[in-house]
């Protein structure tokens, strides 16, 4: 059973401040494969388990589940073990972890779905994430416009290495990640993110599926026109 | 608009989640575990599945005359494969309790001080008891209603209102109303390998009397959740489908064995 003072204990809820002042290490736009968020969030899809997201970490000596708040699910990071042999691309992934004394190592694979930044309620103009994936020259658009703004898209060939520890004597989290997908020819790139312990009011109940009842036959037309694989 | 309506909705909700949440600086933030409190932490599987609930002696639920007639309708428009009335057709929760058993698929409980969470494989939902919640007359109504949860001993009793009038008790179509309470009393048994619901009814606009009904779970790997995407599975013949028995190429006792 992990314990309070443990830093192998990450249990609690993470609020999402968004990325850090150093967060690319650099190089250019992460790569060619872009489609519109926006788009692609109204079919209810999810975003991976590696875009970075507060929420809440519960933990037992098996699998780290950190629940998302901007999705309310979750994403489980199972420990000690390896990859699962023939694993079939989902939303969130597989994901695996070690811990190297004070940092938990997360390697994940076998990824479907959205990818993406902008449009996050945490993202700032000027920080670096925005800049990075915002066109070269793009002015910012105003708020409403942040799904606009297109994304990387998460393939089954990405893989994402994390390395997440406490700072700060245990109020912040770091997340440090780094992204490669050579068979697309996808530019390596790294960000952090940076969450801050706290207390969490009282979950409220939304479900994206609730609010459209469109979703039908043409689910599937609407998935093809997104470009949605 | 609507669709940027839609959008504004889900981002919305770290906002609605977080509506009175507060960083802190303490140096030691991570909260205890809860004193004496037993850990349903896990992956739980209902042992018999079932698709209609029945009372603690096996009887159906005491329905009112007007509640039979509409539950009726639905068995008799199921038989019919109609399931208009049933709006997990169109991927809305399951809402509660009918999620706990939904096509036998197993959930996941996490907890903290704070709350119990109930992470359901079916489309990813998730459910919340919230501990020590003070609960108004009224609220919601939500799928899932809204929860308040104590400890009594080594049994976790919360306490629902709320769930919405649409929400089916089960897969039969076993209706109620907004109004309906109901009490829940989760405890391990059998060594911690079970899990017991004994959950009461109580809806005087829906039955003839409160009643209860007892569901046992059997704990399943933590590697046995997988990943449901409701639209694609209904609508997308050649997506990710993960079935029954199902445990995503995980290598037996490779992890989660608890």
């Amino acid at each position: 059973m992990v314990s309070a003072a443990d830093p192998q204990d990450l249990r609690g809820f993470w609020f999402g401040r968004g990325a850090s002042e150093r967060s690319y290490a650099a190089n250019d736009r992460p790569g060619p494969r872009t489609r519109s968020k926006y788009e692609l969030a109204l079919l209810c899809l999810v975003d991976p388990g590696v875009e970075p997201s507060g929420g809440e970490i519960f933990q037992t000596p098996a699998v780290i589940t950190w629940l998302k708040n901007t999705d309310l699910r979750a994403r489980r990071i199972y420990l000690n073990v390896e990859h699962t042999r023939d694993i079939k691309p989902t939303y969130a992934g597989h994901s695996i972890g070690h811990w190297e004394g004070a940092t938990l190592v997360v390697d994940t694979v076998a990824l479907q779905g959205t990818f993406g930044y902008v449009g996050t309620s945490f993202h700032r103009p000027g920080s670096d994430i925005y800049d990075q994936v915002t066109r070269p020259g793009q002015k910012l658009p105003p708020p409403t416009q942040y799904f606009k703004n297109e994304i990387v898209m998460a393939t089954p060939t990405l893989h994402v290495i994390e390395r997440i520890h406490k700072i700060n004597n245990g109020t912040q989290l770091e997340d440090d990640l780094s992204y490669e997908d050579p068979a697309t020819g996808m530019t390596p790139y790294t960000m952090q993110a940076i969450f801050s312990f706290g207390k969490a009011g009282a979950y409220l109940e939304q479900f994206c599926e609730d609010g459209n009842d469109r979703f039908g036959p043409a689910y599937a037309e609407d998935i093809s026109r997104s470009g949605h694989k | 608009m609507a669709m940027l309506t839609q959008r504004a909705r889900i981002l919305s909700l770290a906002t609605l989640l977080l509506a009175s949440a507060s960083c802190s600086s303490d140096k030691h933030p991570v909260p205890a575990a809860e004193p004496g409190a037993p850990d349903l932490s896990g992956v739980w599987q209902i042992a018999q599945p079932l698709s209609a609930l029945q009372t603690e002696t096996h009887e159906a639920p005491p329905l009112l005359p007007a509640a039979q007639t509409l539950y009726q309708q639905r068995l008799t428009a199921s038989r019919a494969g109609d399931n208009s009335w049933d709006d997990t057709a169109k991927c809305k929760p399951p809402g509660e309790p009918r999620s706990l058993f939904e096509m036998g698929w197993p959930f996941q409980i996490g907890q903290s001080p704070e709350r119990v969470v109930f992470m359901f494989q079916w489309n990813r939902y998730v459910r919340v008891i919230e501990m020590g919640l003070k609960l108004p007359d009224f609220d919601g109504p939500f799928f899932y209603g809204r929860s308040s949860g104590t400890w009594e001993g080594d049994t976790l009793v919360a306490h629902v209102i709320g769930v919405r009038e649409e929400v089916a008790l089960d897969t039969s179509g076993l209706p109620h109303s907004d109004d309906m309470k109901m009490i829940e009393r989760f405890r391990l048994i059998n060594g911690g390998q079970q899990l017991e619901a004994r959950i009461h009814f109580e809806d005087p606009a829906t039955f003839t009397r409160a009643w209860d009904t007892v569901l046992v779970f059997n704990r399943l790997p933590e590697t046995a959740m997988l990943e449901d995407h409701c639209l694609d599975r209904l609508h997308l013949p050649n997506s990710y489908r993960p079935t029954l028995g199902d445990r995503g190429g995980a290598e037996p006792g490779s992890a989660g064995k608890h």
